[in-house]
């Protein structure tokens, strides 16, 4: 669901909130998402709470730890200041903010700042992705793109692919799923698209 | 002019002219308390000082008279809606409560419960001309256009909603109404018009499911009609009443509502408040009494004047009162 990048957001809490507010939240979002309940029913079906629930879970697994919480604040804070910029020193890993070496499953699931070259294919995103652990089906779930043309992304079949405006629509949300910066990955791709139909 | 109009308004706009707020409340179906959370509103705000005027908008089944304990009024909204009279504040009647005034509603002819678009337009002008601290419009049930114009006129759309499948349905889909209203009106433009059926055509390969997915789609491919989309509904606030909760668990429904429609619609639903079910209510109906004014210790009567501060401070009701699971 577009709505997800913010991560607060999703939860229905401020940037500010307290843990004890954070865990509130939580609770509340999986009484509301987590089976069916009256305010959901009608709104949603059981496919689309699932992937609510999905993008909740992250969102809970983020700010419940006060490291990750302290470093996705720090890129929210990077993303919000000068949107063009990749990186940060702001966005260093949260490691060294703590003073303690973090588990390297921890790193992996918790990527650090992703540079963006000038030019990418399928093959960079695929990377991105599975570095951060995350399933073709997953970044569905969470884009609601068809799986299949998300697979025809990152194998570069762009023939197959519907027109253009739609290729970047399913850009900026595959960008955002894996929390990079959407326009920069956009004009990325599209010049490796360019360049490729053109040799 | 240059910067003069700024000045005024972030000066003295708020301060030195008088705040009017309009409160309308709606919600789809029936008996969900709309008519009870006026009259109580009204009372409560009059009881803080405030000058209030209740406004029977319930075209065609008007008894919001009832419910302050008053006979049916000899001036109504049927003499301003048929110009016997030219102005609305020639039908304001006086209900006996300090600082609380009435315009009853029309119960005599059909026409007026589906008033044309120009009669509409001279009432809620006319509405938003009376000078008063707060007005509030009782709305009927169901969705027509009058119902939704009126509520989309009004800064504060309140949806009065019971703990029950069919009342929480009909809130939704009472939002949705007003959701499409509003945006049909940005999408008369031609270009957004062919965008939004390009995007409809696809709908499904698109992965679009819900409103929001539609708006946000439209601002990836046109960023300057998709922010004037998103500005247009972000307007659309409706606070929440949950009436009748026996519960916590009833209680938490409006968080989940609240968090529902933002996932959803992508807008701003605030959650008001809540009213307890409490027996005295129906005893109070049953004398043609307000509760506020018989039973004022009572828990729906308190439920009731805290929705009302919080309409005056602007606050929510606090997450702290969630049930632990």
């Amino acid at each position: 669901m577009p709505i997800a990048q913010n991560l607060y957001r999703l939860l229905d809490v401020a940037e500010t909130a307290t843990p004890h507010e954070i865990r509130q939240a939580y609770e509340l979002a999986r009484r509301t998402y987590g089976g069916e309940s009256l305010a959901t029913y009608s709104l949603f079906g059981a496919e689309d709470r699932q992937a609510v629930m999905a993008q909740i879970e992250e969102a809970y697994r983020v700010l419940s730890d006060p490291d990750r919480r302290r470093s996705y604040d720090a890129r929210l804070a990077a993303s919000g200041s000068s949107p063009g910029a990749p990186t940060s020193p702001a966005g260093v890993p949260a490691k060294t903010e703590t003073g303690r070496p973090e588990p390297p499953r921890e790193v992996s699931l918790e990527p650090e700042i992703t540079v963006i070259p000038d030019v990418i294919t399928g093959r960079d995103l695929q990377q991105w992705r599975e570095a951060r652990r995350m399933s073709l089906q997953t970044i569905a779930n969470l884009t609601r793109i068809n799986i299949t043309y998300l697979q025809y992304l990152e194998e570069d079949k762009h023939a197959k692919l519907p027109h253009t405006v739609f290729i970047r629509s399913y850009l900026l949300q595959y960008a955002k799923a894996l929390k990079l910066d959407a326009d920069r990955l956009l004009t990325s791709y599209l010049k490796g698209m360019g360049s490729r139909t053109e040799a | 002019m240059g910067d003069t109009p700024h000045i005024n308004g972030s000066l003295f706009g708020s301060t030195m002219t008088p705040s009017r707020e309009i409160c309308a409340i709606g919600g789809g179906k029936g008996g969900t308390g709309k008519t009870f959370l006026s009259a109580g509103l009204g009372i409560a705000l009059a009881k803080m000082g405030k000058r209030v005027i209740l406004v029977d908008a319930d075209l065609g089944c008007a008894n919001l008279h009832t419910a302050l304990g008053l006979p049916y009024p000899e001036e109504t909204l049927s003499d301003f809606m048929k110009e016997k009279v030219r102005r609305l504040s020639d039908v304001i009647v006086e209900t006996g409560i300090e600082h609380l005034r009435l315009i009853s509603g029309a119960q005599d002819f059909l026409e007026i419960a589906n008033p044309r678009y120009k009669e509409k337009m001279r009432l809620i002008r006319q509405v938003q001309g009376l000078d008063v601290d707060y007005i509030i419009l009782d709305l009927g049930a169901g969705t027509s256009f009058t119902i939704l114009d009126f509520f989309l006129s009004a800064a504060n759309g309140l949806l009065a909603v019971v703990p029950e499948p069919g009342s929480i349905e009909n809130v939704y889909r009472f939002i949705k109404s007003a959701y499409f209203r509003k945006f049909k009106k940005i999408a008369r433009d031609p270009e957004m018009r062919e965008l939004i059926t390009q995007a409809m055509d696809r709908k499904n390969t698109l992965g679009l499911r819900t409103p929001y997915d539609l708006v946000a789609y439209i601002q990836t491919i046109n960023a300057d009609l998709g922010r004037r989309l998103m500005e247009s509904l972000a307007t659309l606030r409706p606070k929440l009443v949950v009436n009748q909760v026996r519960t916590k668990d009833d209680i938490a429904l409006g968080f989940s509502m609240r968090s529902s429609c933002s996932k959803y619609f992508g807008i701003d639903v605030e959650y008001l408040g809540y009213i307890e079910s409490d027996d005295t209510v129906r005893v109070a109906a049953r004398r043609k009494r307000p509760l506020l004014l018989d039973y004022p210790y009572c828990s729906a009567a308190r439920c009731i004047e805290r929705i009302a501060q919080n309409l005056v401070k602007n606050e929510q009701v606090n997450f702290e009162l969630m049930p632990k699971p």
